[in-house]
């Protein structure tokens, strides 16, 4: 059998993996959907850029960091389960949940200063799609988190090890969103 | 079927360690350094220029992400298929909306 054969060949892929990819394009589709949506609306309406003038980019940077150091700690995880090296799994995933919450606290800050300035789900079309957007991407982040934690419960005993490298996949997908929502909504100004 | 179901829960496994690893420090450092340019040429207010190079590292920064993290450079060609299935669609959306566009009101836009 040559090795193109293999490639188009999908059998030897394990089903949680398979799955995952499923499920990983659907929420592109929900999430390419919306950027679409924006990306049409912002097109049409340049005026948007005054609100957009409002989102912290320091922030929104700094989150980029921790999600991008976070995707790198997940991939550590995984090669650690390969190893059957448990406590690398539990100081690798540990990191990840931390980053996570980081996330979620420098998002949480950025929000109470944005509603404070003013600006909310019905002020304009931009932060509409603002809160939108970022409110359905940090529930993912909570989403991972959980996973993330049930996952490393289960690892650290030696118990289901290839949810390790699944858990992290997801998590991917969640840092690849945020790519795109970063220049979206904080750099294209 | 029933060999899938059998080895999903044993890992490592051959099942489960088909593909390689590739050096993550170095995707990594690469990712730090595409985002540090995308900050920086926001940041010198060349519109049109700047949203191609930035958006540009994005897609770059996607590619190397699903390549490398998620391992798509390893899976079967299909799983590319649908992945780049997705993003036709999305695109056919995208296309598909945009003559539209230009007829929304402008009063809807606060």
């Amino acid at each position: 059998m040559s090795n193109k054969e293999i490639n188009l060949e999908i059998s030897h892929v394990p089903q949680g993996r398979l799955g995952l990819w499923i499920l990983i394009a659907g929420e592109l589709m929900i999430f390419g959907g919306l950027i679409a949506c924006y990306l049409l609306y912002r097109i049409r309406f340049p005026e948007w850029a005054n609100d957009a003038a409002h989102t912290s980019t320091l922030i929104g940077a700094i989150n980029t960091i921790v999600l991008l150091s976070s995707s790198f700690t997940v991939v550590k995880a995984h090669e650690a389960a390969q190893k059957r090296d448990y406590k690398n799994i539990t100081k690798y995933m540990t990191i990840t949940i931390f980053c996570g919450l980081l996330f979620l606290v420098f998002k949480s800050i950025e929000y109470i200063t944005e509603i404070h300035e003013g600006h909310t789900l019905v002020s304009s079309e931009f932060f509409s799609f603002y809160f939108l957007m970022t409110g359905l991407h940090g529930l993912h982040v909570v989403a991972g988190m959980v996973t993330m934690l049930v996952v490393m419960l289960g690892a650290r005993k030696g118990e289901n090890l290839h949810r390790v490298e699944l858990a992290g996949m997801y998590w991917h997908m969640v840092d690849l969103i945020w790519i795109f929502l970063f220049p979206l909504l904080y750099i294209a100004k | 079927m029933e060999n899938l179901n059998k080895d999903t829960v044993v890992f490592p496994s051959e099942k489960h360690d088909y593909h390689g690893h590739p050096n993550y420090a170095r995707v990594f450092f690469t990712l730090l350094a595409l985002f540090s340019f995308s900050v920086l040429m926001g940041a010198l207010h060349l519109p049109t220029i700047a949203l191609i190079i930035i958006f540009g590292t994005a897609v770059w920064k996607t590619v190397l992400v699903m390549r490398n993290f998620m391992h798509l450079k390893y899976e079967p060609f299909l799983i590319l298929i649908a992945v780049v299935a997705v993003l036709f669609c999305l695109l056919a959306f995208f296309w598909g909306v945009y003559p539209d566009v230009p007829m929304v009101k402008l009063d809807i836009a606060k």
